[in-house]
Parts: structure tokens; C-alpha cells; sequence
């Protein structure tokens, strides 16, 4: 970590960006007296094993301004935006500052000259609002707030001319339930199961990595078994997410056939899942130290048993699909992210693999128990929506030969699967996995006592999600759905963002002063 | 006495609503079967009661539902917008009453349905003018979406109709005549080509899955259809269960046709539209969406030429090398 002046900071973080750095996130935190913590984090983990940097610098919190970094590298940009919503930090030159989150009725980005100083206004619902994002004059098809090729809600908006998509633009926030600031107000074991809601489908690696970072804070070494049990867990939600995944992008382009048959085959692993964990959503599996529940011997066969119908039926269903000329030719050359593209943009998970890139937090920072396996991190050179389709189909193949490995090694690991405990001193920490989607990455600071000083969460959707954007613009309309299959976006992760601004303290300053 | 046995024919709405349901449960049926679903029901065991009820008659109860809702007509419709959805349901109406329904008797009433010399024009513009109704219908709602189903639609229609008129002409030109009637016969040997290239055409008029861009749910959330509701898309489906009948059994009278007495023929008629009803359904089961251009593409090269061959097919069987 370096601490530098808000002045230094564009040469510092292009010095970064030339040695061939990743930005995955920046995110501030209002620290009262001190300032608006502002922190960049660096990833480097693709050039060096578990190598990472921040950049951390101080703003003054009367007027919070910075030189925006998003000129220099795209990879920024939601993250500014971000700030400049959530704290009212002034990301000066920022090329595009408009709401991503906040409602429309909030019409001003900065409150320069309002009484409530930091405050920005809303206006009234009752008058019409300013829709902000496309006003152009060409046809605009909306996407949502509700519409089918989105299973959650968001406001997605594009201008077509001749079936051609010229500019689209995002509006979340739809599904923000300030998951963060909740964590900030709850001990870390109810934390645990509140990171475990921030997402529906790869829910066991948000629990997971927030022990994880409560385990990094505290130092705790975790029992090798409930290392292969975590491990186990991690692999089997992301087969479970990846054929719900290839489900869906077969049901946008119209093969509603597989969206059943992925469910079908689906099932097998869910029930491994509610036999392991009691339950087949939200686990509960996971806690600081280790997991909740030892795997019986007689639980670890039915989960065999399944695994073995499960590798008879995917590879005869992922052949089905590539037998379907219409499935393959809705998807082959769509929404093509050229590899120097997915390097500048910072794509993640699968979405980088597929250009090529080996990038998988499971072998450049290990966690759990990946180092002691035997996999590899699946890659395509395609580069288009089927090579991202066909990462998700080797990678489910992957994930089930991981988790045989780990009930193997689950009959000869030692018994324990909690390790003790003991008080978390004042300090902080990240810890980064993978998800089906891609890189996840926590950020908790403790002060000494039983809850968290702040939790921040950068989910992959995040990096994946602008790349969506930036794929949809040039292509059909008709190819929209196909893109947004691929990329598998999920957007009630990308919103669990929280109001940062400290509301409290700013009525506390007012009063002192009259 | 005699004149009421040649009034026979106006039975054939009838007919084509009812076996239309039963088409449609069929095609509902082979779908989830494919898709290893159960589907609707043929036949309920009781302890199921609670569970599911939706049987045979399932098409019918999804209609009743529709009629008696509530409809909504967006403040920026056009009267067209009441007015396609009747319009193409009359359309289709008339249409039956030219479609053969089980031809096995002699004389007029034996015919099964309306016969002129040209009949077999009269059903193009009949057919054309159920999706001209619904385009007609669907764009004066001023929606976004429809308006993009309604371009999407037209593209369609202008690459299905050559194909569709010149399959069902290679028939037309062996037989020397342009009357439904005369052209009926067990086509499929005589012709596979114009076969082939008729039963792509019925996919495409019928939105079956790789054709069903116009209505693609999940990019243009049901395009024409977007604001149609209640009474109105009741009638819209009405009008799609009588289309589903009426293109299933000109396949039928075209292609399959044996000419058979009394009740056998109804037998081979009703088994003919089912076999023609579950082709559909397979098919619709086992394809992805194409996109428009693909579609367009695919219909030029493929289908017209298939279309070609046909009309060379009959050229050569008629009048020799």
C-alpha cells in the first residue's frame, strides 16, 4: 500500500498502468476529521503470484476534488462515477459524469450553491422527470426497468438506427439495498450471512470471501479439511451458475429447449448442494474459521454418484448445442472483445478467458485448497459470445473433476473443520476469489470492536458490465440478448453499493456551529 | 335437402376452431414433451387434482381467460388498433371455408369446402391479408416494439411468399388446374420438393421457433402483440389456433391427400393434420431463433431454390425433357 498526495496521483497510477497493473476498483470512505479516504486498488496478480497494490490519498471532506483517472484508463470510469454519486467526490475531466445509480429525479451530479452542502437535491416525483440518459434524435428502445432478456431489473436504453445499435447507455439501481452499509452496522457472523445475499447464484463465494478477509484480519489458519470443503462448495456453485448461465443465453436466442435441459441437468448438482449444506439457495455453509458442517462419507457417495450422471449428460448436452447450426450462428463473430480490448477495458472471469487471457484468481492468488489440486484454468481464442458460451461449458467440466478430487482427499484430510478464534485487532484487509462471473474482491476494515469500521465489495459484473456496454454499441439489435447472455451480467451484484456519505456527522457539524 | 347438404362448408369455421385446440394442445404437448416437461394432460389422476389441471382443453380455458379480461387500449391507438385484430380474425374465418375439410364425398358437398376454378389464389390473399391484419393492427399502437415486430414481419412475409406460391404452383402446373380441389393428392411422392418448400413457408407464416423473430420475446417482448390485451389478444388467438388448422390441413389436402370414402377419409384427415400439427411441434422444440438477416438470407437461398427445383420438378414430370 502507498499513500500518496491527491496531486501525484494520475503520474502514480499511469507509472502503474505502463508496468502492465490491472485497476480493479476505487472506492472511498468518509472518515470524518481525517477526510474522504479515497483508495485504488492494483492488481498484478497475473504478472506475479498474489501481487497487489493501493494507492490510498486523502481528500479535504469541504471540498472533495480529484484529478479523474478515467482519461487514462476506461477501467475507472463506473468506479468514479461511483464516487462521484455516493460521496460527492469531484472527479474532475471525468469524460462521462452522469448517474449510474441514483434515480433520475436527482438531476444534478454536484451541489455547488445548495444550503444542505453536499446534499443533492431530488426533485419532486410528482414533475416529470428528465430521463438523462439518451436523448437523442433516433429511435430509443428501452430495455426494462423490467423486460424479459433481463432476469433482474435495470433500466437499459439504446438508440437504433437501421437495426443497428448507435450508443447505449445503463441505469442501475434498481435492486440497491445498502448491503454494505448494513454490514458496517451488524458483528461479523451476521455479516456473513448478509454477503451471502448480496447475489443469488455464486452467493457461497461472497461468504466466503468475507471470511476470508475477517480471516486475513485476524490471522487465522484455517483446518485443511475445511479448506477442501470450501473448495468443494466454490466448484460446485459454479457449475450450478454455469448452466444456469448457458440456460438463459440459449433461451435470448430463442433455444428454449436447452434453457430446459440445462435445468434438468442443473438439478443433480443442486440436490448435492442441499444435501451437503441443508439448503439449495443461500447455504449458510461457510462461517469465520472454517464451514459449519462436516461432509459424512455417505453424503460424499450421493454426491458422487450424482457427479457421475452429471458428466455423462452435460458433455451430451453441450454437444447438442453446438449441433444446432442456428444456436452456433446466432453467436459465432457477436459481440467479438479483441484481446488488447479485454486488457484495456479489464475484463474478468470468463470473459477474459475467453480472448485468451489466462486470468483466474484460483491459480494467480490461491485460495483454499486450489495450489494442492490438479485443473487448469480453461481458455478460447475465439474471442466472440461462442467462445465465452464454450469457456462456461469446459469450465462446469472443470469444476466437477475439482470437486472429485476434493471428496477424495476428504477421506484421508484430518477432522476439525472450525479453527479458534481470537480478538481482531484494528486493521485491514482484502482477499479476492473467483466466482462463476469472475474476480470478486472484499475490502474490510476492522476497528477492535465486534462489527466492521466498512465493508467494500467489487463484484465482476462491475468490469464486466461496462464491457457489455461497450460490446452492444455497433452491433444488431437482434444480437443484443446473444451479448448480454454471454457476459452473463448480474446486476442486483453491481448494485450492492451504499450511501457512504455519513449523514449523521454532517448534522452533528451544523449544529456545533450555530 | 339437397341444398342444405351443399351448405356444408359453412361447418368449417367450426371445425377449425375445434380441431385448431386440439392442434394446438398437440403442439403445447410435443414441445414440453421435448423438452422433457410433462406439458398439459391428457388424461388427470385424481391425486393430482391439486396439483395441475390444465388438460385437453387447455387452449380453450387460455382463451376464455383472455376474453373475459379487462382490455387496455393505449392512448395512442389508432382505430386500426381494434379494428386488425377482427379483421385478421375474419380473414382467417373466410379462409377456412376454402381450406378442404375431409374431401371424401362426390359433388359439391363432397368437396369440403368452396371450390372455384381459382381458389387457390384466393388463398394466397386470404393469407396474406391475416398478417397484413395484424401488422395493420399491431403498428397503430404506436409501440416501439411492434413497430420494429411489424418491419421484422414484412421482411419475413416478402421472403416467404415467393417460395410459398411458386411450392404450391410446381402442384398447380401438374395438375393444370389453379382449384384446390383438383390439386389434392398424395403430393409428397409426386413432388418432395414443393412439399419441402410448402411446409418451410407454414413455419415462417405460423412464427414456429427458428422463424418467430417478429415475436421474440426476449428482444422485443412480443412485438406486434406488445399491447394487445385481454378481449383483443383473445381474439388474436383465436385467430392463431384457426390458422394453425387451416395451414396444417392445406398441407394435409395438398400433399397427403388420399382420396378415401365417408368416414375414412375424415379418419386420414384428422390423422394427417395431427401428424402435419406434431412436425410442427418437433420442430419448434429443436431450433433457435435466427436473426432477421439470417432468416432473410436463409429463405432466399435455400427455401426459393428448393422452390425452383419444385416448379422444374413438375415442368419436366408434365411436359417431359
Amino acid at each position: 500500500m502507498r499513500q500518496i498526495d491527491p496531486k501525484q496521483l494520475r503520474p502514480a497510477v499511469q507509472e502503474i498502468l505502463d508496468n502492465d497493473g490491472r485497476l480493479m476498483y476505487a472506492t472511498g470512505v468518509d472518515m470524518g476529521v481525517k477526510g474522504i479516504k479515497v483508495d485504488y486498488y492494483f492488481s498484478f496478480d497475473h504478472l506475479d503470484r498474489s501481487r497487489h497494490t493501493i494507492l490510498r490519498t486523502y481528500l479535504d471532506r469541504e471540498n472533495p476534488a480529484i484529478k479523474s483517472v478515467t482519461p487514462l484508463t476506461p477501467q475507472a470510469d463506473w468506479s468514479e462515477r461511483e464516487m462521484i454519486e455516493f460521496l460527492g467526490v469531484k472527479a474532475d475531466e471525468h469524460p462521462n459524469p452522469t448517474h449510474l445509480w441514483l434515480p433520475l429525479n436527482w438531476e444534478q451530479m454536484y451541489s455547488e450553491g445548495t444550503e444542505d452542502r453536499g446534499a443533492i437535491q431530488p426533485k419532486p416525483l410528482s414533475e416529470q422527470v428528465h430521463d438523462n440518459i439518451i436523448a437523442l434524435p433516433v429511435t430509443a428502445v428501452p430495455y426494462g426497468p423490467y423486460h424479459p432478456a433481463f432476469i433482474e431489473s435495470n433500466y437499459f436504453k439504446m438508440s437504433v438506427e437501421d437495426e443497428v445499435v448507435k450508443k447505449a447507455d445503463l441505469k442501475l439501481g434498481f435492486n440497491h439495498r445498502s448491503i454494505i452499509k448494513l454490514m458496517e452496522r451488524r458483528d461479523y457472523y451476521k455479516d456473513v450471512y448478509l454477503a451471502e445475499r448480496v447475489c443469488g447464484l455464486c452467493k457461497f463465494h461472497h461468504a466466503l470471501n468475507f471470511c476470508m478477509s475477517v480471516e486475513k484480519i485476524g490471522d487465522i489458519q484455517i483446518p485443511k479439511r475445511a479448506k477442501l470443503l470450501r473448495t468443494m462448495a466454490c466448484e460446485m456453485e459454479r457449475v450450478q451458475s454455469h448452466l444456469m448461465a448457458i440456460g438463459i443465453a440459449s433461451d435470448l436466442v430463442g433455444f428454449k429447449t436447452m434453457l430446459m435441459h440445462s435445468l434438468r441437468v442443473r438439478e443433480d448438482i443442486q440436490d448435492s448442494l442441499e444435501l451437503i449444506t441443508g439448503q439449495r439457495i443461500t447455504h449458510g455453509f461457510v462461517t469465520i474459521g472454517g464451514v459449519r458442517r462436516d461432509v459424512t462419507e455417505a453424503q460424499a457417495d450421493f454426491v458422487r454418484a450424482k457427479l457421475k450422471s452429471m458428466k455423462a449428460a452435460m458433455p451430451e448436452m453441450y454437444g447438442q448445442l453446438e449441433a444446432s447450426d442456428v444456436w452456433v450462428s446466432r453467436l459465432r463473430d457477436v459481440g467479438v472483445l479483441k484481446p488488447e480490448e479485454a486488457i484495456r477495458l479489464g475484463a474478468v472471469g470468463p470473459t477474459a478467458r475467453a480472448t485468451g487471457r489466462r486470468l483466474d484468481v484460483r491459480k494467480n492468488s490461491p485460495y483454499a485448497s486450489y495450489e494442492d489440486l490438479d485443473w487448469d484454468i480453461i481458455t478460447e481464442k475465439g474471442c466472440d459470445s461462442l467462445a465465452r458460451m464454450r469457456v462456461k461449458m469446459r469450465e462446469t467440466m472443470m469444476s466437477v473433476h475439482i470437486v472429485e478430487q476434493c471428496l477424495d482427499l476428504l477421506r484421508t484430510a484430518p477432522q476439525g473443520i472450525q479453527a479458534k478464534l481470537g480478538e481482531l485487532p484494528c486493521t485491514e484487509a482484502i482477499a479476492k476469489t473467483e466466482p462463476p462471473r469472475g474476480e470478486l474482491l472484499y475490502h474490510i476494515s476492522s476497528n477492535g470492536t465486534n462489527t466492521p469500521e466498512y465493508v467494500r465489495i467489487r463484484v465482476p459484473t462491475f468490469m464486466n458490465g461496462y464491457i457489455m456496454l461497450k460490446l452492444i454499441q455497433g452491433s444488431y439489435v437482434g444480437d443484443v440478448p446473444a451479448i448480454m447472455g454471454s457476459i452473463d451480467p448480474c446486476f442486483s451484484c453491481t448494485d450492492r453499493v451504499t450511501v457512504h456519505k455519513d449523514f449523521k456527522v454532517a448534522r452533528r457539524d451544523d449544529a456545533s456551529r450555530d | 335437402m339437397q341444398a342444405a347438404t351443399d351448405l356444408v362448408w359453412l361447418l368449417n369455421p367450426v371445425i377449425a376452431f375445434v380441431v385448431g385446440l386440439v392442434l394446438m394442445f398437440n403442439l403445447r404437448k410435443v414441445f414440453a414433451r421435448v423438452q422433457s416437461r410433462r406439458g398439459p394432460l391428457l388424461w388427470l389422476p385424481d391425486r393430482w387434482k391439486d396439483i395441475n389441471r390444465s388438460k385437453l382443453l387447455q387452449p380453450l380455458y387460455d382463451i376464455e381467460k383472455l376474453l373475459s379480461k379487462k382490455t387496455i387500449i393505449p392512448h395512442t391507438a389508432t382505430p386500426f388498433f381494434t379494428a386488425g385484430p377482427i379483421m385478421a380474425l375474419s380473414f382467417a374465418v373466410l379462409l377456412t371455408l376454402f381450406v378442404p375439410v375431409a374431401a371424401g364425398g362426390t359433388g359439391a358437398a363432397g368437396k369440403g369446402a368452396v371450390d372455384f376454378a381459382f381458389s387457390l389464389v384466393i388463398v394466397f390473399y386470404l393469407l396474406v391479408g391475416v398478417t397484413m391484419s395484424i401488422i395493420i393492427g399491431g403498428t397503430a399502437s404506436a409501440s416501439l416494439f411492434a413497430a420494429i415486430g411489424g418491419v421484422r414481419e414484412i421482411e419475413l412475409m416478402l421472403a416467404n411468399e415467393i417460395p410459398f406460391i411458386l411450392g404450391t404452383f410446381a402442384l398447380a402446373i401438374t395438375a393444370e388446374s389453379l382449384s384446390v380441389h383438383e390439386m389434392m393428392g398424395f403430393n409428397l411422392i409426386f413432388n418432395p420438393f414443393a412439399a419441402m418448400a410448402v411446409f418451410i413457408a407454414i413455419l415462417v407464416k405460423l412464427h414456429i421457433k427458428p422463424f418467430d423473430i417478429p415475436e421474440a420475446d426476449a428482444e422485443i417482448v412480443g412485438g406486434l402483440t406488445t399491447e394487445y390485451s385481454g378481449k383483443l389478444l383473445g381474439i388474436l388467438e383465436i385467430t392463431k389456433v384457426i390458422m394453425l388448422f387451416a395451414l396444417s390441413a392445406l398441407f394435409v389436402d395438398l400433399f397427403l391427400w388420399v382420396p378415401l370414402p365417408g368416414l375414412w377419409a375424415w379418419a386420414w384427415f384428422l390423422g394427417g393434420v395431427l401428424v402435419v400439427g406434431g412436425a410442427i411441434g418437433f420442430v419448434n422444440a429443436l431450433f433457435a431463433r435466427f436473426r432477421i438477416d439470417q432468416a432473410t438470407k436463409w429463405l432466399f437461398r435455400f427455401s426459393t431454390l428448393l422452390s425452383l427445383t419444385a416448379i422444374a420438378f413438375a415442368l419436366i414430370g408434365r411436359y417431359g425433357l
